[in-house]
């Protein structure tokens, strides 16, 4: 039987798409067959074929959301590529670059816990303001386009708990969304509800940090060329992680898979078994010690140049690194080696002993074997036995003219001594070798077999300190839990009944009414006490406006005055005055004042 | 007499066979490995069942399709669409996601046509034989259709970095 014939998705009513949907997404138990998900093949080419937990259906069931039932939509949320959060709330940080969706309840909801009363949970806070800090050491500091958005909206995070099963899955998620370029994309962030669930090395904020900077850089990438190879972006988002966050240096647990794995390409895919990616941030700190770390903004940026692949394939970024390197790839790969074996960093000094030190192997005096990967390399150490200084000679057969080799011998003072290859011979002869000097080997194929390397920097690189917040707006509330429009979009507000009566959060008005709260009311205590109570008693009245249009007619006309005031306050006033005034008299035909008086 | 109806009857047999067999050989199975089309199939990844001048089908097990002709001078298009899914530094998530209900645009000159694709991220379509441009999301795709055949086509919407 043929099982799907795919041209239109079933369309059905609404009872029936929710069965529909659940069935397809196997959340009704009726033993249908139902391919959960899928994974492709390893790109290493191993046999890695295996199923996902369900992802099926998720455009799908994106856009018929709004048809759905709450119960359905509850159970489906997981499956969506934008989260779908239970009472959804959405906080403006400070300056207003980011968007923080969270859920107000249910597991996914951050730590509520609200100790200044402002209505916004303070770990959701504790995100706006790292999400600025970000913003401003990645985009301001380090000169890096910000993340695009649809129409320069603020960037959109949301915060999920991430859980499958007892093991948390991931960290955080960067996914593309719209194209707006042929080349540019938008994207949005998925961010654990708290990282209480990960291990205990780490404080759950120091996952934040780490990871939101990790993220947003991603951001950063789809919005300079959407078709990077991933290595490179995998090693660019951790690199970054350091300098935007020098004291938690969780991208060093990353290190041992690159240096215990050196035969594996620098441009391997990303996997942090192997370090493909992730432990290749090293590479970009030493390009930074080097050349500045500016050198990588300038990556991404001659990446942007490059239009779309025919083929919507990939752009292999080696190329483009050796463009904006001078066509010096292969001197810097020496460099880094080097680097590898005499831990001479020119930056994060105190960082060193975090470095994982590279894997040798136990070197032959004739060498025979190298590495065949291009951009990869291979160490191997001479101990010597006896304290009776002796000269080593290494001898090479067959030495690919691809290989850099160079023989480095520690000296008793700690440190090293160079001692270069000789063609005519097809040796290495170290002299002084003994128990106390032993002599690493380093064979490095950087396709042209190159040993020379860039100069080092003259002094030590200062390190960026942890980036803080520099703005002093607070993040305030833009969309609450409880007004949702018929099409499935938050439609709260801070300004609940304003919302509900202008129909909107982006009114104008509404707009106008939360810059007043903002700047009057939440900058000191009985305007926040005032808001606060405000907000418990608004959001059921603001339902009841939501769906009746003459309500809504009602109280944008109620609404007209205090708008008045807040957008002309001189005016505003006297209009607001001057109509309190002509009720006066309509007041004392009815006796209004007269009673008042009489109860004196 | 009753020799040659013997002969006639093996004839027949053997032809039908063979046509059964033809019929058994044309049918390929194809299946998305998370970059590119293969032949084959894998146990849980829908598989694409093709045969010339058949319409191609999509199947979830080790099933045969129901034949469906396609229309005479019409080639078979299957466009497939899938987010890529990289990275996981906890765990190794590699991969691709179906889009379900992504809109497809094929255009070859002055002739349009759209559709949607199916729960598994498919859509399967009979067009007269020429080139077409398949578009998703901005993204673009060429695809030539020859009468009687069919085209498998990829197609990459969007990037999910895990971590």
């Amino acid at each position: 039987m043929v099982a799907v014939w795919g041209v239109l998705a079933p369309v059905a009513g609404a009872g029936s798409l929710d069965r529909y949907y659940l069935e397809r997404f196997g959340e009704l138990s009726q033993g249908t067959s139902q391919v959960a998900g899928v994974r492709a093949e390893s790109a290493n080419g191993t046999s890695g074929v295996s199923e996902r937990c369900g992802t099926l259906l998720w455009r799908g069931v994106t856009r018929d959301w709004s048809l759905l039932e709450t119960g359905t939509q509850q159970t489906l949320a997981k499956y969506l590529a934008k989260p779908v959060l239970a009472g959804e709330a959405i906080v403006e940080s400070g300056d207003g670059h980011f968007h923080i969706h969270y859920a107000t309840s249910g597991d996914d909801a951050p730590p509520l816990a609200d100790a200044n009363a402002d209505g916004i949970p303070d770990w959701v806070e504790t995100v706006a303001s790292v999400m600025e800090a970000i913003y401003t050491r990645e985009v301001l500091d380090l000169g890096y386009q910000p993340a695009p958005t649809v129409g320069g909206q603020p960037y959109d995070i949301y915060l999920k708990n991430n859980v499958g099963g007892q093991v948390a899955t991931y960290l955080g998620i960067t996914q593309s969304d719209t194209p707006l370029s042929s080349t540019s994309y938008s994207s949005f962030i998925t961010l654990d509800n708290d990282y209480v669930e990960f291990p205990a090395r780490y404080t759950p904020l120091q996952y934040l940090k780490v990871t939101a900077a990790h993220e947003y850089h991603h951001g950063i990438q789809y919005g300079y060329n959407f078709y990077f190879d991933s290595w490179y972006a995998e090693a660019t988002s951790t690199w970054i992680e350091d300098e935007v966050y020098d004291s938690v240096n969780q991208l060093y647990d990353y290190l041992p898979y690159y240096l215990q794995n050196p035969g594996l390409a620098l441009n391997i895919s990303p996997s942090v078994y192997t370090g493909g990616g992730y432990g290749r941030w090293v590479f970009n700190r030493y390009l930074a010690e080097i050349n500045g770390r500016a050198v990588v903004r300038s990556v991404w940026e001659n990446l942007k140049l490059i239009p779309r692949p025919a083929d919507g394939s990939d752009i292999p970024m080696i190329p483009v690194i050796d463009t904006v390197l001078g066509g010096a790839i292969d001197q810097h790969l020496i460099g880094l080696g080097k680097r590898f074996v005499m831990e001479n960093w020119a930056s994060h000094l105190d960082e060193i002993s975090l470095i994982h030190p590279v894997a040798t192997v136990a070197g032959t005096t004739t060498v025979s074997s190298y590495p065949t990967n291009d951009y990869s390399f291979s160490f191997l150490k001479y101990e010597s036995v006896t304290a009776q200084s002796a000269t080593l000679t290494i001898t090479f057969a067959g030495k690919p003219a691809g290989v850099a080799a160079v023989a480095f011998r520690r000296n008793g003072s700690g440190s090293f001594s160079e001692f270069a290859y000789d063609p005519v011979t097809a040796a290495i002869v170290v002299p002084g070798w003994s128990i106390t000097t032993p002599v690493v080997l380093m064979l490095c194929n950087n396709v042209t077999g190159t040993t020379t390397t860039p100069a080092d920097p003259t002094g030590v690189i200062a390190s960026l300190t942890d980036a803080q917040v520099v703005t002093a707006k607070s993040p305030t509330l833009v969309s609450g839990p409880t007004v949702v429009s018929s099409t499935g979009e938050s439609g709260g507000g801070g300004c609940f009944i304003a919302t509900a009566a202008y129909g909107s959060y982006l009114h104008p008005k509404v707009r106008l009414l939360r810059e007043f709260r903002d700047r009057w009311l939440l900058t000191n205590r009985v305007g926040r006490w005032a808001v606060a109570c405000y907000y418990r008693i608004s959001p059921p009245l603001a339902r009841i406006i939501a769906r009746h249009g003459w309500m809504r007619s009602c109280c944008r006309v109620m609404l007209a005055p205090v708008v008045l005031a807040v957008e002309y306050p001189l005016g505003g006033g006297a209009v607001v005055a001057a109509g309190f005034l002509g009720f006066l008299p309509i007041w004392r035909r009815r006796g209004y004042l007269r009673d008042r008086t009489a109860f004196r | 007499m009753k020799r040659s109806t013997i002969i006639y009857a093996l004839l027949f047999s053997l032809a039908c066979g063979t046509a059964a067999a033809a019929e058994q050989r044309a049918l390929q199975s194809w299946y998305f490995q998370g970059t590119a089309f293969r032949e084959g199939s894998v146990a849980g990844l829908p598989a694409v069942r093709l045969a010339d001048g058949y319409l191609p089908a999509i199947t979830l097990e080790d099933e045969s399709p129901d034949a469906a002709r396609l229309p005479r001078g019409t080639g078979g298009v299957v466009v497939f669409c899938y987010v890529q899914n990289i990275g996981g530094k906890l765990r190794d998530q590699d991969g691709f996601l179906p889009v379900a209900g992504a809109a497809v645009e094929l255009r070859r000159g002055a002739w349009r046509m759209a559709g949607r694709t199916d729960s598994l991220g498919y859509l399967v379509l009979a067009v007269p034989a020429g080139t077409y441009e398949v578009t998703i999301k901005g993204q673009r795709r060429e695809a030539r259709v020859e009468m009687g055949r069919s085209v498998l086509v990829a197609v990459r919407t969007g990037k999910r970095m895990v971590d």
